[in-house]
């Protein structure tokens, strides 16, 4: 399923964020949006997922407007991860996870029960989380409680999976853990990713391409390797690095210093 | 205990043990006062089949008011249970949305300004609680709702609507002890009309309550998470707030301002059952009717000859029990 964003803006409490936005993101890929803190990139995501609707202009999935999806369709289309999940205390792994499938249940029909338990398992086997099924999702550590979040995006069983920070605040071997699960899910279910990641060699590792947010517009889009140069990383992030390619034909940035 | 809470054997047993309590105190309140009804007349009358002094106590007395005071417990604890929910904070009760000052407001103005409308106390209640959230909800608006700014309008409202009460009072201290009765919350006197007046939101707001618990189960993970997962968090909050409104506002304008019931009941059956709504409504509702029945009883019977507003035993026994929760959980 294709996301198109057109003409978007968006404003909070008076502030534009976000002003004439014109995007396309490409199905069955990985797209990363990246840019500098406060460039409205979560913003971006917001709008594009539905979660906030108060914006100008057009969202387009699938050839249709957003706004004109009912809530419920929508979500089992497309699965969205904000920042910094709570769950009250004494939720467990699986009960978060069958929560995903909140969108195939209605009071006037029976959802089918084999395909939600299905549906579950699935989702807690693709991420790894199927033996923490019975243990609270607030007594986990920080990797393996994404982890079981993701699980519930996925029951949902979504074309589109968007994660805003995915990674943010976990250590390296939970990050990769993640985004290993991530280019799987899009792999082997052809699943449309879109994120938002602040580290920019994730990014460039995983993702088919980049949506670069700065200045409450879309500064580049395109394949890593196009993107990703000394000079874009100047004019965006304002620091000096180089960029390199690693023995496995990786590209590889290392930031020198902070030029202001 | 987590594993354990979270079994679904473990909850209904829950809910099992807290339906034996509803319906002991139910009886107990029945049976027990300044005079004693033993179970088999009890059974007896409620079947239909009896007659005597006794029958006349239990029908036109004892049966109404527990009635009564079983559906306010239900309606309270509800009220609390749905409201934690949607403005996701634990201390949330039917105060905080103004179903208390509103209705304390305009039953003490009848009482104490128009002292001979006395029987319109009730309805005018019932508005005045209704108006006081309606107010809250406008006030606390801004491009959607944040559950912070419905507490936050709902202390400065309270606080206000507090400043007219004591006003009120104190301008007619002559004629105080009706107001003073009402303020803490009471089930005395109270009969058929009163549960007239009530069970209907009973009936209706307890399947409301029951219908949305899963929408509410979603709402706990907060408005992002359920927006993606397809609830109108907005058009749902309203319509909760609503409901959780009308439990309270028809409890507390039959028997006053029964505090803690909608605050403590629905803390201790999350504490026993979990915070999966489709458990914890009907816990929190048959500990209600447990709660205020067993202690209206014992208001009547402890101190006999002298009653006690229930609302006093309760406030008693709830504020030491709500520290202790408050110590074990924070």
């Amino acid at each position: 399923m294709s996301i198109e964003a057109k003409n978007l803006s968006v404003a909070i409490n008076d502030k534009v964020i976000l002003e004439g936005i014109n995007a396309s993101i490409p199905e069955g890929k990985i797209t990363s949006v990246i840019g500098p803190n406060g460039a409205g990139k979560s913003t971006l995501l917001k709008a594009v997922a539905g979660i906030n609707s108060n914006y100008g202009g057009q969202v387009i999935i699938d050839g249709i407007d957003l706004k004109k999806i009912k809530r419920k369709e929508l979500a089992r289309k497309l699965a969205v991860l904000p920042q910094g999940m709570q769950a009250p205390p004494d939720v467990t792994v699986e009960q978060l996870v069958d929560y995903g499938r909140f969108p195939y249940r209605s009071w006037f029909k029976k959802s089918n029960q084999i395909e939600d338990e299905e549906a579950v398992e699935w989702a807690m086997s693709e991420t790894n989380v199927s033996h923490l099924r019975h243990r609270q999702v607030m007594s986990l550590s920080g990797g393996e409680r994404q982890r079981a979040w993701i699980a519930m995006a996925l029951a949902q069983k979504p074309e589109i999976l968007i994660l805003d920070e995915p990674t943010t605040y976990l250590d390296i071997a939970h990050q990769l853990e993640v985004m290993e699960i991530v280019k799987r899910l899009n792999e082997n279910w052809g699943i449309t990713v879109v994120m938002v990641l602040h580290e920019l060699n994730q990014a460039v590792k995983y993702s088919d391409y980049l949506v670069v947010v700065k200045d409450k517009g879309i500064y580049t889009a395109g394949a890593p390797d196009t993107v990703m140069n000394e000079t874009f990383l100047k004019e965006v992030f304002g620091v000096r690095a180089e960029v390199f390619s690693n023995d496995r034909g990786e590209q590889i940035l290392t930031p020198v210093e902070v030029l202001r | 205990m987590s594993d354990n809470k979270s079994s679904v054997k473990w909850r209904i047993s829950i809910l099992a043990i807290f339906a034996i309590l509803a319906v002991v105190g139910f009886l107990l309140s029945i049976m027990m006062g300044s005079v004693s009804i033993p179970a088999q007349e009890v059974l007896d009358s409620l079947m239909g089949n009896a007659t005597g002094t006794h029958e006349k106590i239990l029908n036109s007395i004892r049966l109404p008011r527990t009635v009564v005071g079983a559906l306010v417990g239900m309606n309270l604890a509800l009220s609390g249970a749905i409201l934690q929910a949607v403005m996701k904070n634990p201390l949330a009760d039917p105060h905080i949305i103004g179903i208390s000052s509103g209705a304390g407001i305009a039953g003490i103005m009848v009482m104490l300004i128009f002292p001979g409308y006395e029987m319109f106390v009730t309805p005018v209640a019932f508005v005045g609680a209704m108006l006081a959230a309606v107010c809250i909800y406008i006030l606390a608006w801004k491009n959607g709702i944040r559950p912070v700014r419905i507490i936050l309008a709902g202390v400065a409202v309270s606080a206000f609507l507090g400043a007219g009460i004591s006003g009120m009072m104190i301008f007619n201290s002559d004629k105080i002890h009706n107001a003073l009765m009402w303020m803490v919350g009471g089930l005395s006197a109270r009969s058929w009309p009163h549960v007239a007046m009530i069970w209907p939101y009973s009936l209706g707001g307890g399947i409301l309550a029951l219908l949305a618990a899963r929408h509410i189960n979603i709402l706990q993970l907060g408005d992002e998470v359920a927006k993606g997962l397809g609830v109108r968090v907005e058009l749902t909050r309203i319509v909760l707030t609503a409901i959780a409104a009308l439990l309270a506002a028809s409890a507390v304008s039959v028997v006053g301002l029964l505090g803690f019931v909608g605050l403590i009941v629905p803390h201790a059956a999350r504490l026993i059952v979990g915070s999966d709504y489709r458990f914890l409504l009907p816990a929190s509702a048959l500990l209600g009717i447990g709660v205020v029945t067993i202690c209206d009883t014992v208001a009547r019977v402890a101190f006999a000859p002298v009653e006690l507003p229930v609302g006093i035993l309760m406030a008693a026994f709830g504020a030491p029990f709500f520290l202790f929760l408050l110590r074990r959980e924070l």
